[in-house]
């Protein structure tokens, strides 16, 4: 069935991420880097705001 | 402690943000929400009171249902994201959005180009029948060009930008206008060309599509937004939410067939829609897990805080939703949820519950950042309570109904029951609407009363850049550990091309593989002999569209056995193959109509549509009087095109012989027994129809010798019965003719002047009377129908003794003018089987089953029986003659205790 191969790849192409992850321990910043990002343009949109 | 790449914001300009947008489709949003509440509330009262707002056809249940969902999804959710968005994407983009212009433009074209004429025109009319997607063609080609504009607005800004540094709400926008641009005209135009069965598995793609690839994504998105932005806290993981933003437009696109399952779309779609449901289901307990996580320690912020407080309540509803989601496609339970009121709840808690308290909670920080607008936190505490309330009340009552629907429907109760049993909950929901529209009221309130937001920053509202402050504090990142993990920068922009060709292969494999197979399953199987609709009848299924028919009337009887066993054989493919587009349906409020064909008589129908209660006392169904002129018996053409067309709902199946319990071939083409087998398989799933009994069988005998006690008791019963089902035609007493019946023809029995033989009357109850308006009540309990019969008999017997002999000579005269001018239709005993009955419908009487008053015999000698083949005889008998036919037909009568004919007869 195609749909399970779908599902099965979507599972697999994750789990790569995944193991990225857990064995690429420097990825993790990049990985989160975006929402550090973000408070900062919050930040800065809010200061805008105030100034 | 996280290491910050050196590439910050630092010297980024902020990007103009539109606050004349933001704040023109805020308070559009509010309007619109307020309008399409009340589209909803009059709809639900119409459950209850029927006629209520009648009279008028636009005010019409069915298109103000289509209104609605419409006014809702693009008129209130559309303006809410399109508000946010202005708010949000130059934050997550760092770009301002692409053209102040084209703002107003879109704005303009989105509410009076598209929500308000897109009402105007389905309450005059012109719509589509299909879930979602109402907007008629000439509205479609508008939201189309609506999302070619949002894709410039705002996806334009984000590609200007780097992709690896996009936050997850940025790319759960992204997601959202893209994938609804090119999912929107699959949905919506795609069944008007792909007919029936074929069509169907198109649009249920976007059924599901609409809420999971726009509503859904922009919601979660701006949970993603609000809980960091009022927290002041970082998500708590970034990776687990693109995890599952990926997840999401990977697997949401799959599910769509799951509103079709037991259907004749290939079973391998059905089977892949549900486990990918299941799958979904799984991705958003990681999605709300790692919402919540960002929450912890918050739980004060989330009190105080109402625009959090209403995203907090948001995404866990979304859970909910979700999860009930998943269950729901389970075969086990769909085939008892499954067209009830449960999936009203389930929608009302994904839309007003999930989407619409997210909306609100992004709408109102929104606001408060806003200058020149006002904002009122009391008023927003009050829209939080109230819609809450109405909510759970909604939420919990419906979906309890819908469980006692679904027993319903599966035990034998007749389909009058579950709507009987529904009363109460149908007004629980009515009233459920009250704190509903207050917390809406309440909500305009809070977003245009109160303090003015930003009073003392009347120069932000110019729009115009500030150079950024240093914000940032550069971090040294080691040059081995950036240029190690450079390739990841492009590994999102690949799984965006994989995202993108996993939607594409969605469609190919839910809806372009299925409908080849669906194609060469209708080529094998669809009869030669296959006859097309009329003109009238198109004509009439234009009509059944455009008043949203197929809202409550299903036409797809599903591979289950409750439904074959109420509605009939299961729905083919090839039957619905001139169908464009499809009427399949959702939901079940009256009875499935795909095999309405031979079911009742025009004249039935006809005073049905004009007031369905003359003839289904119970039914709370709206009446249709502006296709008629006055009165039923004066119907407009739409009114015949209509009927036509519902006359001609599975007249290819009868022809075709389906529910014959042997199968008989259909196909112009050989087939061999291993094809026949796998056509079946792909109609039905399986599932052997020719198991179940769909013949009820020879009338049971329903009258009995019971004591007079017993007898008094069940006429009791019988009634009550007799009132709740037969006094639209028979009146309440069975004693004169309702004036609901004034159309039929023949017209319903006065049941105080014929008596008719135990077991004809058995017969009756149990079978209808053919070419009448008399139904056939079988499944009506027995008892039930022994209480009937029981009424029936005390209300007729009592006035009749049995006929006296007629003297010789006038017997043998009245025999020969008996066998001169009736025995051809009534048979030379008087059993209603003379040579010409075959032909006749209804049959002419039978004398011998039914005993009429003398006058009641009189009157249809003199002046005939409008409706039948017995015309008047006033002209050909003199009255004397006609007397002794009178006298001489009576004598025939004999009740079950008599086997022979008339003693009468038997001595000559």
């Amino acid at each position: 069935m195609i749909v399970n191969l779908i599902v099965g790849s979507v599972t697999v192409l994750m789990l790569l991420f995944v193991l990225v992850w857990i064995f690429f321990p420097a990825t993790r910043n990049w990985f989160e880097r975006p929402k550090h990002r973000f408070m900062e343009t919050e930040q800065l949109m809010n200061q805008k705001r105030k100034l | 402690m996280n290491i910050i790449p050196n590439e910050s914001t630092t010297d980024l300009l902020t990007p103009r943000v539109e606050n004349g947008l933001i704040r023109a489709h805020g308070y559009m949003a509010l309007i619109m929400v307020v309008i399409s509440a009340l589209f909803g509330i009059a709809v639900s009262i119409k459950f209850n009171w029927p006629e209520f707002l009648g009279g008028s056809s636009v005010m019409t249940w069915g298109r103000l249902r289509y209104c609605h969902t419409q006014g809702i999804f693009f008129g209130w959710l559309g303006n809410a994201f399109l508000a946010f968005l202005y708010y949000a994407v130059p934050r997550l983009a760092m770009k301002p959005v692409s053209g102040r212009s084209l703002g107003w433009l879109m704005f303009v074209v989105w509410n009076f180009v598209m929500v308000i004429p897109g009402w105007m025109l389905m309450m005059h009319g012109f719509s589509q029948p299909l879930e979602w997607a109402e907007f008629p063609i000439v509205v479609d080609i508008v939201v189309i060009a609506c999302f070619v504009l949002l894709n410039l607005q705002f996806v334009v800004p984000f590609l200007r930008g780097k992709l690896s540094d996009l936050y997850v709400s940025g790319w759960y926008f992204l997601g959202a206008i893209t994938f609804t641009t090119l999912a929107y005209p699959v949905g919506n135009l795609v069944p008007e060309f792909v007919p029936g069965a074929r069509g169907a598995s198109y649009s249920g793609l976007w059924i599901h599509d609409s809420i999971g690839l726009w509503v859904t994504p922009l919601a979660v998105g701006i949970a993603y937004f609000v809980i960091p932005a009022s927290t002041g806290r970082p998500i708590y993981s970034h990776f687990l939410s693109m995890i599952g933003f990926w997840l999401l437009f990977f697997v949401y696109p799959l599910n769509g067939t799951h509103h079709y399952i037991f259907s004749s779309i290939p079973m391998e779609a059905q089977m892949g829609a549900i486990v990918a449901s299941v799958y979904l289901g799984m991705d958003v307990i990681l999605v709300v897990t790692n919402q919540l996580l960002s929450l912890r320690g918050s739980a004060g912020k989330v009190a105080s805080n109402v625009a959090l407080r209403f995203i907090w309540a948001g995404i866990v509803i979304y859970l909910i939703v979700s999860l009930q989601g998943a269950a729901q496609a389970l075969m086990p339970v769909n085939k008892l949820v499954h067209f009830t009121d449960w999936v009203i709840a389930h929608s009302h808690l994904a839309l007003l519950g999930f989407a619409s308290f997210v909306a609100i909670g992004g709408l109102l920080h929104v606001w408060k950042d806003t200058a020149g607008v006002r904002y009122s936190p009391r008023a927003a505490n009050w829209s939080f309570w109230l819609l809450s309330i109405g909510l759970f009340l909604m939420f919990i009552d419906l979906t309890i109904g819908g469980l006692v629907q679904g027993q319903l429907w599966e035990s034998s109760a007749t389909w009058m029951e579950s709507v009987n049993a529904s009363r109460i909950f149908w007004m629980t929901r009515t009233l459920s609407s009250i704190p509903i529209l207050a917390g809406f009221i309440c909500l305009c309130l809070a977003m245009t009363v109160g303090e003015r937001v930003g009073a003392g920053q009347a120069e932000d509202t110019s729009d115009e850049s500030v150079e950024a402050v240093n914000l940032v504090r550069p971090v040294e990142v080691p040059a081995d550990v950036a240029g190690k993990f450079a390739w990841l920068r492009s590994a999102y922009v690949l799984t965006g091309v994989a995202g993108i060709g996993c939607f594409a292969m969605s469609f190919l494999v839910l809806a372009v593989w299925p409908n080849q197979e669906l194609a060469r399953t209708i080529a094998q199987t669809k009869p030669a002999f296959a006859v097309p609709m009329t003109k009238s009848e198109l004509r009439g299924r234009a009509i059944y569209a455009r008043e949203g028919c197929a809202y409550c009337h299903t036409q797809m009887v599903r591979s289950t056995e409750y439904d074959t066993r109420r509605f009939g054989p299961v729905s083919r493919a090839w039957e619905t193959e001139d169908e464009y587009p499809q009427m399949w349906g959702t939901r079940r409020v009256g009875p499935d109509l795909a095999r309405e064909t031979r079911r009742r008589p025009a004249d039935w129908q006809l005073t049905h549509l004009y007031n369905p209660r003359y003839v289904v006392p119970e039914s709370m169904m709206p009446g249709y009087r502006w296709l008629f002129k006055g009165s039923p018996d004066a119907p407009t053409e739409d009114a015949l095109n209509l009927v036509a067309y519902l006359e001609s709902l599975g007249r290819n199946g009868v022809l075709a012989g389906l529910g014959r319990s042997r199968l008989e071939s259909t196909s112009s083409i050989e087939l061999t027994t291993g094809e026949v087998i796998a056509a079946g398989n792909a109609h039905t799933g399986g599932f052997d129809e020719s198991l179940i009994p769909m013949d009820r069988g020879p009338a049971p005998m329903l009258a009995g010798q019971w004591s007079d006690r017993e007898r008094a008791s069940l006429a009791n019963d019988g009634h009550n019965l007799f009132i709740a089902n037969c006094s639209g035609c028979h009146s309440d007493c069975g004693c004169s003719i309702a004036p609901g019946a004034a159309s039929l023809f023949p017209k319903p029995k006065d049941l105080t002047v014929v008596m008719l033989s135990d077991k004809h009357l058995s017969s009756v109850l149990w079978n209808g009377i053919e070419g009448s308006s008399m139904p056939a009540w079988n499944e009506l309990p027995l008892s039930d129908l022994r209480a009937l019969a029981a009424f029936v008999n005390q209300i007729s017997k009592p006035k009749y003794k049995h006929p006296q002999p007629l003297p010789a000579d006038e017997f043998v005269t009245a025999r020969k003018l008996y066998r001169t001018h009736c025995a051809l239709c009534h048979g030379e005993k008087g059993q209603g089987d003379g040579i010409s009955a075959a032909a006749l419908a209804p049959r002419p009487t039978s004398f011998y089953d039914e005993l009429p008053t003398v006058k009641y015999a009189t009157d249809a000698l003199k002046a005939g029986v409008p409706g039948t083949a017995m015309v008047h005889w006033n002209a050909k008998l003199t009255e004397d003659e006609q007397a002794l036919l009178v006298g001489y037909l009576r004598s025939f009568y004999q009740n079950d205790k008599m086997t022979s004919n008339s003693p009468q007869e038997n001595s000559k």
